[in-house]
């Protein structure tokens, strides 16, 4: 598996905050890239997996983070990446 | 984590954390009482002997408003509008001077251009107010002839500057918001709604087993009412707190993660008497 280009840790941001945040790290990376979001609640890890799923990218682990609560998402950037606004 | 419905205010969007505020359908103060009791944020007014989703009298939406402080929200339903938009707008009008927190406006057999022009008069009539105006249709509406696609309704928020939007049913025969759309176009509803900047909301015969399914759709409010009844039963039924409590805790379970609403069945649909 190739290394993780780009780690997001959102768990004090809101879900409008790490998407944007994710929007923003994942412009320049290729396709294919891995890149994980740290987030802190359950809403939070809903919002990415719904963002992930209209952006194309695939969710390839979902787990409950081990200290400190909280889930980890590794994703691999999609093919066909909408950069419309969050929140517009 | 739970925020205190009033930091939730704040936002037009609705959710700004990581929550889910819980709604509950009230024909009168003892069962707004016992909503609140049992942890509702929200109290959606309304009156099942008009058309089981019918506005309430005045007196009432006064008489609950004035029971709680702000921060709990005290929704008003217009139900199915008529297809006349000065007479929707003075009702909305009237949930505004009642200083309801919100008010939904529903559509069925209304043409798309009827309906986004009673929601911009319903808009007019809420200028100065602080009561947030909520575009509403029900899933079902394709069995009604001429029924609007209840997926217009992020359209309709978006034409017409709506603070929300809300998708419910009508149909009341057991069948619940998952037998007219499926997880996949709510999710999508919500999302886009969210994106517009709307708050978002889910009601419709909904319960229990359904948490997982709506935890994973994620919207602002999830309304109840059934669930939430004594024997279920959301006609003859009055709201009991514990079976609230018993819906919330159940929430809160997903929200936090104790159960994990992508690898986990929900419960059995144990009704609280």
């Amino acid at each position: 598996m190739p290394p993780v280009a780009l780690t997001i840790d959102g768990t004090d941001r809101t879900c409008k905050g790490v998407i944007a945040k994710l929007e923003t790290g994942l412009h320049d990376l290729p396709v294919g890239s891995l890149f994980m979001a740290i987030v802190g609640d359950v809403p939070t890890r809903v919002d990415v997996r719904a963002w992930a799923d209209r952006r194309g990218h695939r969710v390839l682990e979902d787990r409950t983070r081990d200290r400190g609560g909280g889930f980890e998402l590794l994703l691999a950037k999609g093919p066909s990446m909408d950069h419309g606004e969050i929140g517009s | 984590m739970r925020l205190e419905p009033a930091q939730l205010l704040e936002g037009e969007g609705g959710q700004e954390r990581g929550t889910m505020m819980l709604m509950v359908s009230v024909q009168d103060l003892k069962e707004a009482r016992e909503s609140v009791a049992g942890g509702a944020d929200i109290v959606d007014v309304k009156n099942l002997q008009e058309a089981l989703v019918g506005s309430n009298f005045p007196p009432v939406v006064r008489e609950v408003r004035r029971a709680f402080p702000k921060r709990i929200h005290v929704s008003v339903t217009l139900g199915v509008a008529p297809n006349q938009p000065g007479t929707v707008a003075m009702a909305v009008y009237g949930a505004a001077a009642l200083e309801a927190t919100s008010v939904k406006v529903g559509f069925v057999q209304t043409h798309y251009a009827t309906a986004l022009d009673i929601l911009k008069e319903s808009r007019r009539a809420l200028e100065g107010s602080q009561t947030k105006l909520i575009a509403a249709t029900f899933a079902d509406a394709p069995l009604f002839p001429g029924g609007i696609d209840p997926k217009l309704v992020v359209r309709l928020g978006k034409e017409s500057r709506s603070d929300g939007i809300l998708i419910d049913t009508l149909t009341k025969d057991g069948r619940n918001l998952f037998d007219f759309l499926d997880e996949a176009t709510l999710r999508s509803l919500v999302t886009e709604g969210k994106e517009a900047g709307m708050s978002t909301a889910l009601s419709g015969h909904l319960r229990i087993p359904n948490l997982n399914a709506l935890v994973r759709i994620n919207p602002d409010i999830v309304g109840v009412r059934g669930a939430v009844c004594a024997n279920g039963d959301r006609e003859k039924g009055a709201v009991a707190a514990s079976a609230v409590a018993r819906l919330r805790t159940e929430l809160d379970a997903r929200l936090t993660g104790r159960v994990d609403v992508y690898s986990e069945p929900g419960p059995p649909d144990v009704l609280v008497a």
